[in-house]
């Protein structure tokens, strides 16, 4: 005797019960990271003109790094180009906030930030936003994640998290990465 | 083509043999989804539990 029609709709029911459960829990998790926990995708849109970005204005060559900002936490200002980061390496204290702000002249790029949350694509034309907080100190790899051309391998950098104690801006509140 | 039943199985016996085995595939089936989406719930909590959250606030 093979199943009956009632027992094959009943047995889908329960299925798309559990189912549903199951989307239940992933959307719960979700919700509770972004609420309580604050991790979510970054989003910002903030427009720049990629051919311009090196000549003057927040990207300019003298103003990228690592700055403390006078209302507290750090700024990382950094431009993905190809084939390497400008700076290759920036320096943030420990469980401080932390601002990562990207651009790129040339082509899609990407960071991601080893061992941490930190992921996100650099877009031509658009400044890249990325808040979050180091709790571990310690040197960290931050390599390109979007192919962008024959050298996309070697285009890594290294964001050095130091101790606050450890952490010395200069008086105009930039700071930089010594010498290992 | 010809002597078969509108089931397409041409001895009563067979088709009674058939239907019998049929009962049974859908617990088979259940347990195999079941085993699969449950092995894939769980790695997603490993993974949001044991890595994603323990590497702190982004956004």
């Amino acid at each position: 005797m093979a199943i009956s029609e009632t027992g094959v709709v009943q047995s889908e029911r329960r299925w798309a019960l559990a189912m549903a459960v199951v989307s239940v829990i992933f959307l719960t998790a979700i919700l509770y990271a972004a609420i309580a926990q604050h991790l979510s995708p970054p989003s910002n849109v903030e427009l720049i003109d990629p051919a311009t970005i090196h000549v003057s204005g927040e990207f300019a060559e003298d103003n990228l790094g690592t700055r403390l900002e006078p209302e507290g936490g750090v700024v990382i200002r950094l431009v993905t180009t190809q084939f390497s980061f400008v700076p290759s390496c920036v320096v943030v204290p420990q469980d401080a906030p932390v601002t990562f702000r990207v651009v790129s002249p040339d082509v899609i790029h990407g960071i991601m930030v080893v061992g941490t949350n930190v992921n996100t694509m650099i877009v031509p034309g658009y400044i890249s936003r990325v808040r979050t907080r180091f709790a571990e100190a310690g040197e960290k790899l931050m390599p390109c994640h979007e192919f962008c051309g024959l050298g996309h391998s070697q285009m890594i950098a290294k964001v050095r998290v130091v101790p606050v104690n450890e952490f010395k801006p200069d008086a105009d509140g930039r700071a930089h990465c010594a010498e290992p | 083509m010809d002597n078969q039943t509108r089931e397409g199985v041409g001895d009563p016996a067979e088709f009674a043999a058939a239907s019998a085995k049929l009962t049974d595939v859908p617990q088979g089936a259940f347990a195999l989804a079941g085993t699969a989406v449950g092995l894939l719930v769980i790695g997603w909590l490993l993974v949001y539990f044991l890595i994603f959250l323990p590497r702190g606030p982004v956004g």
